[in-house]
């Protein structure tokens, strides 16, 4: 059978496609052939994901060694999960950016540097060893700074500049953690490791987890390591910015999933994660009030996302890392679409200030489609935001927690409404047309964001609870109940979310900003030397903490 | 202690400060041509036990273990290509700013 192969396939066709067309681009070849090539090498793996099962395991030993000597490839409920995510977003992606391409001359490298950045996302996820994870996570970010730097700008050049530093800080840091881990035990495969580090001390897994933060907390983008992260959003092409906040970030979400599954999970670095998402939470979408620049709001929010996912992932219950996981989902559909739309956007008007933009008085389609991503960002159901933060509510029991995702929820609803009320309400005049690729996978994503919320309860069954499954074993509990999309509108909590969104309403109407200049002044624009001074002195204070508890 | 592991990890360290100290865009490159030197160091002598050979085919005696070289050559080819693409930015960079002065190439946000 074919699906046996499936987990070396899915990473093997966008590779495959990728090289195909840096051949190609050698000899005298005609557009549609090359975009032809690059759509199978995106669709295929799509097809492996839906036809294999998720309820039970595929461990892919490539080279045909057996398992603790090869690299493994490994197919469960969790990876097949977040593949398919990557596998509809890379696609959609694809489709919006193939039409505008024909006018450029290095096209042919802009389909080879996607579909390996594809290659590296697929493997990031499939991957079963410290080490290849590495290894994947280079070939995505590498790739991922040149797209970066597509679109021409000094601007842009610079934003992948300043990544491109931070971002070799993370793999640094990683690259001494699994140091650390293979000192102590002598492999590097998770399998075998989730054997071993349970039985370390405390405080042996706590050192070692510092170092693996300052990496995950980089490609999250949790503060106070979120300093790449709004200007990159802001200058990038429309489609890297879609697999920025859609993906890229999602990475970081599952390397600390993957290192609480394999044993790092004592107090201490629960604590820790707990805070910083805490913080990230509060302060991501304060800040985005702040701004204009509607790019930069929606990276600010992303922030403050990222810092909801580590949070609700730290509290490290079957519960809680279900509905992290349905956030994390649901994040990257809604997120993926407002980043296309205000590409669309910006393509038709020259600018992304929300006070010129006609967000509302746009092409139809676009703009119904950037107001149902507006709606599922503030949480208003039906969209898919609103379940997953119920979800959230529903499952957390500490009372400093649950206020602080009501505080997140408040202001991120205030952030989304000032989108949508700031923007300019008379007809703008424009000078171009949006084709029908363009419109098509923000179209096809908005139908998502509102199907998955009216179905809640099955991308709960046949997505979630796989993934917690494989990583908690059976649960024995409903981690996301039948008939969800019914019982949340009539619950307590869904009568918290509605007050929230009032609340975040009169918000916008009373005050102009709600923080003080001098944080602002402190975590946004942050020079390349400050950010690695903020990285300095968050590893000395962990260190720190660590000494004295 | 002087043995590879402080060493390593003391060097990573050395990059991380440099950069902070710092504002020209060749010299962060070469911080974090330093760092990675760093993490090798530590990487390589974590792997190291003493008494035994280096891993190849046809040398007497216990061998150490091959995989960690082979994440270090990996992980020097990962080094050479990040450093290559930024010094390749750093000369975009100069070209349309006109320096390399890092914080001259920031601006006002809106």
């Amino acid at each position: 059978m074919i699906l046996e192969h499936a987990p070396a396939l899915i990473v093997l066709s966008p590779l495959t496609a990728g090289l195909t067309i840096k051949v190609m681009s050698r000899f005298p070849h005609s557009k549609a052939s090359r975009d032809f090539i690059a759509f199978f090498g995106l669709l295929i793996p799509i097809l492996f994901l839906f036809f294999v099962s998720r309820r039970s395991v595929i461990i892919y030993e490539m080279g045909g060694w057996p398992a603790p000597y090869t690299i493994t490839l490994i197919l469960d409920g969790l990876s097949i999960s977040m593949a398919l995510i990557t596998g509809i977003i890379t696609l959609s992606t694809f489709v919006y950016y193939v039409e505008t391409l024909d006018i450029r001359k290095d096209a042919d490298d802009y389909h080879f540097l996607f579909l390996f950045m594809t290659t590296g996302l697929y493997g990031v996820f499939l991957t079963g060893d410290l080490v290849n994870r590495f290894v994947f996570f280079e070939i995505t970010i590498l790739t991922t700074y040149v797209l970066l730097t597509f679109i021409g700008t000094r601007e842009s050049l610079r934003a992948s500049y300043r990544y491109l530093v931070i971002g070799s800080i993370a793999s640094v840091m990683f690259l001494a953690g699994i140091a650390l881990v293979y000192f102590h035990t002598g492999h590097l495969d998770l399998y075998a490791l989730s054997a071993l580090i349970p039985e370390f001390p405390a405080h042996t897994k706590n050192i070692i987890f510092i170092f693996f933060l300052v990496a995950v907390g980089i490609k999250l983008g949790i503060i106070p390591f979120h300093t790449w992260l709004a200007d990159t959003h802001v200058h990038a092409p429309t489609p890297m910015t879609a697999i920025l906040a859609g993906l890229t970030v999602k990475t970081g979400g599952y390397i600390m999933l993957k290192l609480f599954h394999i044993g790092f999970d004592t107090i201490l670095i629960r604590y820790m994660v707990v805070g910083l998402g805490a913080f990230t939470a509060i302060f991501g979408a304060a800040i985005s009030l702040k701004y204009f620049d509607m790019k930069r709001i929606l990276a600010w929010l992303t922030i403050s996302h990222m810092g909801v996912i580590a949070l609700t992932l730290a509290i490290w219950t079957p519960e809680s890392v279900a509905s992290s996981l349905l956030y994390l989902v649901n994040h990257s559909f809604y997120k993926a679409l407002l980043f296309l739309g205000v590409g669309g956007l910006a393509y038709l008007y020259g600018t992304s200030d929300i006070r010129e933009l006609p967000i509302m008085k746009s092409n139809v389609l676009l703009s119904s489609s950037i107001f149902i991503g507006l709606l599922a960002l503030a949480g208003v159901p039906p969209f898919n935001g609103f379940y997953s933060r119920w979800l959230i509510l529903d499952t957390v029991q500490d009372p400093v927690i649950y206020s602080v995702i009501v505080i997140t929820t408040i202001l991120t609803v205030s952030s989304a409404l000032r989108i949508l009320l700031l923007a300019n309400k008379s007809v703008v005049g424009k000078n171009k047309n949006l084709t029908g690729g363009m419109l098509l996978p923000i179209v096809i994503l908005a139908g998502l964001c509102s199907f998955i919320g009216l179905t809640t309860s099955l991308v709960g069954r046949n997505l979630i609870e796989p993934a917690v499954v494989s990583i908690f074993g059976e649960p024995g509990t409903v981690l996301v109940p039948m008939g969800i999309e019914i019982q949340s509108l009539i619950s307590f909590h869904g009568m918290i979310i509605f007050i929230s969104i009032f609340i975040g309403y009169a918000l916008f109407l009373a005050v102009e900003s709600i923080h003080p200049d001098w944080i602002e002044g402190l975590l946004s624009n942050v020079s390349i030397s400050n950010s690695v001074r903020y990285i300095i002195l968050i590893l000395a204070i962990l260190l720190l903490l660590n000494v004295l508890f | 202690m002087l043995n590879g592991i402080n060493v390593g990890l003391i060097t990573i360290f050395i990059g991380l400060y440099g950069i902070t100290i710092t504002k020209n865009a060749i010299k962060i490159m070469m911080c974090l041509g330093v760092m990675s030197s760093g993490v090798i160091i530590l990487f390589v002598s974590v792997a190291y036990t003493p008494g035994y050979g280096a891993p190849i085919v046809g040398n007497p005696g216990l061998m150490v273990d091959p995989i960690p070289q082979s994440v270090m050559v990996t992980a020097i080819v990962i080094e050479l290509a990040t450093v290559a693409l930024g010094l390749a930015m750093v000369h975009y960079l100069y070209k349309s700013y006109g320096t390399l002065d890092t914080t001259c190439y920031e601006e006002e946000v809106i």
